[in-house]
């Protein structure tokens, strides 16, 4: 009995501990709950048709929960977007400062920013532009169809691929009509540090 | 015999006032005709720009252009795209045939497209029309002049690599101007600066001022799929 006993807690020990983070919605909600701030390197590699190679640009991105973000790109172009609620702020170098940037008014600029923050939140069922479908593997993603018009003229599909550590997202794929997609690859990822709130609200 | 002379000098002044005002007075040098012409050197090619654009307002508005384009049979193909990636103008020349592909506003305005293929034209196609005009300054600087119907191009082009290419109309207003600065990568301008004048004839938009600095770019065989959808 006893030994039936062991032999069931240990099974039940190993169910848990292969239990993901991403298998299921609830885990995924409550480990993006637990993240209350991330700092992370990224590079973004842009695929066309007319390129001979993706189009490369690399930059920085914070995030502090629940919807403040700085995303800044650093080489080969210099711009920073602030994110703060229903607000986009975008700045662009120029003859060594800062210049605020028309382009903070384009729609798809302040949709794609807004999403990333609600995607950093765990906000995917709750949220009505993208349907989302969980594909749990060794590389679990989370497939994100457009359910608006609008935006199923730019995105086909967005794909989050989901990294061991709860909570974190290591790549987006952003696929578009005719065979174009953006990739987002996020390194150097550090969680639930104090970041202060200069880094959100000032451009330098 | 004086009346004679007035009657020559009467035909002169006649012939001379209906010659275009850049037409030749002496052949160009051959030479010179060469160097015009190779200011001009990409044939086929594929650019990346980062675009710093004032447009549709006081502020600035920075983009990522995509250019391929097929001198010879004059075929273009240009996008504009956020730093973010979002494809925002996706659009195709071919012969001066337009074909928009995407636009989001405001670059689905009305003659948006048209001059945002005209400046691809003005800057890398060699001038349309007749060299009128070339000659080398005492500086080194080479200027050659071109007429096509009622437009007049210059370029200014310096021993530094430093290049004027300016536009005037009929009435020698500037319609267009780009400086290009050097060096020279891949056969491209690291720096080019656009201005488009607001006066009349130049387009729907009004004036606006365009800074391209080079990111990346090679010279292609660009194949038809290219400049298909």
């Amino acid at each position: 009995m006893f030994i039936a006993s062991s032999v069931f807690l240990a099974l039940t020990v190993v169910s848990a501990s292969q239990e993901r983070w991403g298998d299921n919605w609830d885990n995924i909600r409550k480990a993006m709950a637990g993240v209350q701030s991330i700092k992370a390197n990224f590079v973004q590699k842009k695929n066309l048709k007319i390129l001979a190679k993706p189009l490369v640009s690399k930059g920085v991105f914070f995030y502090r929960a629940p919807e403040d973000l700085r995303w800044e790109y650093t080489s080969p172009i210099k711009k920073v977007l602030l994110v703060n609620r229903d607000m986009v702020k975008s700045y662009i170098w120029e003859e060594g400062d800062y210049v605020q940037d028309a382009g903070a008014k384009l729609e798809a600029t302040r949709i794609v920013m807004e999403q990333i923050a609600s995607w950093l939140r765990g906000d995917y069922e709750e949220n009505d532009a993208f349907v989302p479908q969980l594909k749990v593997a060794a590389r679990t993603r989370i497939e994100l169809i457009p359910a608006k018009d609008f935006l199923k003229e730019f995105i086909t599909r967005v794909t989050l691929t989901l990294s061991d550590t709860p909570g974190i997202i290591t790549f987006i794929e952003i696929s578009e009509p005719h065979g174009s997609s953006t990739i987002l690859e996020f390194t150097d990822i550090s969680l639930n540090k104090s970041i202060p709130d200069t880094i959100f609200n000032r451009v330098k | 015999m004086k009346q004679l002379f007035f009657v020559l000098f009467l035909m002169m002044a006649v012939s001379c006032r209906i010659l275009p005002p850049t037409a030749p007075i002496v052949p160009i040098d051959p030479v010179l005709i060469e160097k015009c012409s190779s200011l001009f050197p990409l044939k086929s090619f594929r650019a990346v720009h980062a675009l710093t654009a004032s447009m549709f307002g006081d502020k600035k508005s920075l983009f990522v252009g995509i250019t391929v384009a097929d001198i010879p049979s004059a075929r273009i193909r240009s996008f504009l795209l956020s730093v973010e990636g979002m494809v925002l103008f996706d659009a195709t020349s071919v012969n001066r045939t337009i074909t928009i592909h995407r636009a989001v506003a405001p670059m689905d305005k009305q003659g948006f497209a048209q001059g945002l293929f005209y400046d691809v034209e003005f800057i890398y196609f060699p001038p349309q029309g007749t060299l009128t005009g070339a000659e080398v300054a005492a500086d080194g600087t080479l200027v050659c002049r071109w007429q096509n119907n009622h437009r007049f191009v210059e370029i200014s082009s310096e021993a530094s690599g430093h290049s004027t290419l300016t536009e005037r109309s009929e009435s020698r207003e500037v319609l267009r101007r780009a400086e290009f600065f050097p060096p020279l990568v891949n056969g491209f301008y690291k720096k080019i600066l656009l201005e488009v004048y607001d006066v009349g004839g130049v387009g729907d938009l009004g004036g606006y001022s365009l800074s391209m600095d080079f990111l990346e770019g090679e010279p292609i065989a660009p194949s038809d799929d290219l400049f298909a959808p």
